[in-house]
């Protein structure tokens, strides 16, 4: 029960919802290709990426927003952390297929890749972190808005089992660089948890440490 | 040898149904001054939010996460809890001894476990909700441990770290199940933003 709780997680994380532009156009086919191959070249460009990042907990229950901060950090080609720094100091880390937390300075670490889940979870963070989105195709539907000087992706899932607990995630991507602002995930019970990313470092040098 | 066997189903079938909580120095409720009711929470009843950093621990596995509970002035309680990456797993609400569940994670959702965070809720809210339970007080008055239930049901609470008349942290066993859930009064107060 518990290893299921901790790849759906998981995947909480990796399945975004953007945030909603009232001026956003859908694109074309042609702007959609131009935009998958700037993301795709920038997954190419880039190795390692540091982040700071803020999320935001809506609940119905709660009139204002749980609020935490800490700094995420990807490296090629599946590694990623979020090292939450506020208001509680606590880690997430996926290397592979091992995911290991870290709560008040003690770590344990869980083999994911038995779970069929798991290999959902891996596909979208190819998808996020790699551009490669017509590979989840099966798994989500996709479809692009463009605002600004933005674009989102709206991803729904198509499994039921993701569907019953994810409505849908929505990247929000800077239409110039390609860089990824802010994710937004919509769960079933009308929960929203967004994620805003900012002061990002492309290719800097990761302590092995942190995986 | 078939004798052994005898004994030895005996030992286990006595271990395994032992007709009382085992919190040996521990007070039955109908010894206390409490048998009428009156005994010392362990949960402020006041209606407002208030939210725990929760371990659940299971055959040495383990998640983290938040719990929130807010207390509606009809009594009523609505309980969420959630990951700290935002997920909410379970949002249920508590009212007298029905329960009615908003949302369920599919994985989650097995009434033996819905029927186990109902109960420590319960007793949560209310400490004296079955008499066949034992206590041991700390010498201000208020509860220190308490034990309810037998063999599978049978569950142990301790509660720490006082501030005032409530505990700001409680840890929750079920020996039998080998399932521990400890909470602890979290950093993100009543849902405000406490770092920004």
């Amino acid at each position: 029960m518990i290893r299921n709780l901790y790849i759906l997680l998981i995947l909480s994380l990796t399945s975004l919802p953007a945030v909603a532009q009232s001026t956003s156009v859908p694109m074309s086919g042609g702007e959609i290709h131009s935009f998958e191959k700037l993301i795709a070249l920038r997954a190419a460009s880039t190795s390692t990426l540091r982040a700071e990042f803020r999320q935001e907990k809506s609940m119905e229950i709660l009139k204002n927003k749980m609020i935490s901060a800490g700094e995420f950090i990807y490296a090629k080609s599946d590694k990623i952390a979020f090292l939450y720094k506020k208001p509680l100091q606590y880690s997430m880390i996926i290397s592979g297929t091992t995911l290991k937390t870290v709560t008040g300075g003690k770590a344990r670490s869980m083999e994911l890749k038995s779970n069929p889940v798991m290999k959902q979870m891996k596909e979208l963070i190819s998808a996020t972190f790699l551009g490669n989105f017509s590979s989840s195709a099966k798994s989500y539907d996709i479809t692009y808005t463009k605002g600004k000087d933005i674009v989102t992706a709206l991803v729904l899932p198509a499994s039921p089992e993701i569907k019953s607990i994810i409505k849908s995630i929505a990247i929000t991507f800077g239409s110039t660089e390609g860089e990824i602002r802010a994710i937004k995930i919509s769960e079933a019970n009308n929960s929203t948890t967004d994620y805003f990313f900012t002061n990002q470092t492309l290719n800097a040098k990761i302590p092995d440490e942190i995986f | 040898m078939k004798f052994f066997k005898v004994i030895a189903s005996l030992l286990l079938i006595t271990l395994a149904t032992g007709c009382a909580p085992t919190l040996k120095e521990g007070i039955w409720l109908h010894n206390t001054p409490y048998k009428s009711g009156g005994i010392p929470q362990v949960y402020d009843p006041s209606p407002g939010v208030q939210s725990y950093d929760f371990v659940l621990e299971r055959k040495g596995m383990q998640i983290d996460g938040i719990v929130i509970i807010k207390s509606e002035n009809g009594g009523s309680r609505r309980v969420v809890m959630t990951s700290l990456f935002g997920m909410t797993f379970l949002d249920f609400e508590l009212k007298g001894e029905t329960i009615k569940i908003n949302y369920c994670i599919e994985q989650l959702n097995r009434e033996r476990v819905i029927l186990l965070f109902k109960k420590d809720f319960e007793i949560l809210f209310n400490p004296d909700h079955s008499h066949v339970t034992k206590y041991l007080f700390n010498s201000d008055g208020t509860i220190k441990e308490l034990e309810q239930g037998n063999s599978i049901t049978r569950v142990h609470m301790a509660f720490g770290d006082y501030s005032g008349q409530y505990p700001q942290e409680i840890k929750i066993g079920h020996p039998w199940l080998r399932i521990k859930l400890h909470l602890k009064k979290s950093a993100y107060e009543a849902g405000e933003s406490v770092q920004n």
